[in-house]
């Protein structure tokens, strides 16, 4: 499977995987598929993430962990949501405290924005060129719902990136 | 107290809305493509821009920039943790 485009902006930041002990902002750095942990009081750039580029055909490779290919794996014997002609595009869920990416998740078509519940259990991506959302179940980290909507914009979560 | 922060991006200048009195503070950016995030209880705004690989450091209460940091790559929406 050729994946269509990647979601480096939209690396979901689970608060529950990260442990910071000053305020820190994520900054996403575009063109070089990666996101810099800075100090918000002055700052100071901390840990740079990297590694958000494409990745993959469906198969293992070396940046891709046990864990991260059993679970994309999975997703190909689930239905997929979404248009059919949508394309594929990578969430990446990045550990603050260790900067490797724990989970990737596969949804449909260009991602523009994230945003995340505020009970922490689902996320959402929106499509902007396809006028739709989806969501994500960030307990099984699995998309579960696709709505096409009239016209995409942005997400008003606080802690929404990308 | 500053109470909410937006931007408009049309003409390269950003507002602060005092939802209280409902005064508005606006100052000129002159950037491109800009995307700023409120960093709560710091009492700064971070903002960046697709136009140049910088941050600038809002200090909220004046509406003016008090420091900027260099990215690599293009900036754009950023998130606070909390």
């Amino acid at each position: 499977m050729i994946v269509l485009n990647v979601a480096i902006l939209a690396a979901l930041m689970l608060s529950t995987a990260i442990t910071t002990a000053q305020p820190v902002v994520i900054a996403p750095e575009n063109s070089t598929f990666s996101v810099l942990m800075v100090n918000a009081e002055g700052g100071e750039a901390g840990k740079r993430i990297i590694g958000l580029e494409a990745i993959q055909e469906s198969t293992k490779t070396e940046s891709v962990s046990e864990i991260e290919h059993a679970a994309h794996n999975s997703l190909a014997e689930d239905k997929p949501i979404g248009p059919s002609d949508a394309g594929i595009s990578i969430l990446s869920v990045p550990d603050a405290t260790t900067g490797g990416i724990v989970w990737r998740i596969e949804v449909p078509g260009a991602v523009h924005q994230t945003a995340i519940s505020s009970d922490e259990r689902c996320a959402v991506a929106i499509h902007r060129s396809g006028n739709g959302i989806s969501v994500i179940n960030l307990m099984s980290f699995t998309p579960t719902v696709y709505a096409e909507l009239c016209r995409c914009g942005r997400v008003a979560r606080d802690r929404s990136i990308g | 107290m500053t109470e909410n922060v937006i931007a408009g991006s049309g003409d390269g200048k950003i507002a602060a809305i005092n939802l209280a009195d409902v005064e508005i503070q606006v100052s000129e950016l002159s950037l491109e493509h800009y995307q700023l995030t409120k960093i709560c209880g710091t009492g700064t705004l971070f903002v960046s821009t697709g136009a140049e690989p910088k941050i600038r450091i809002i200090d909220e209460a004046v509406i003016m920039a008090k420091g900027e940091f260099v990215i690599e790559g293009q900036g754009h929406k950023m998130v606070a943790l909390p």
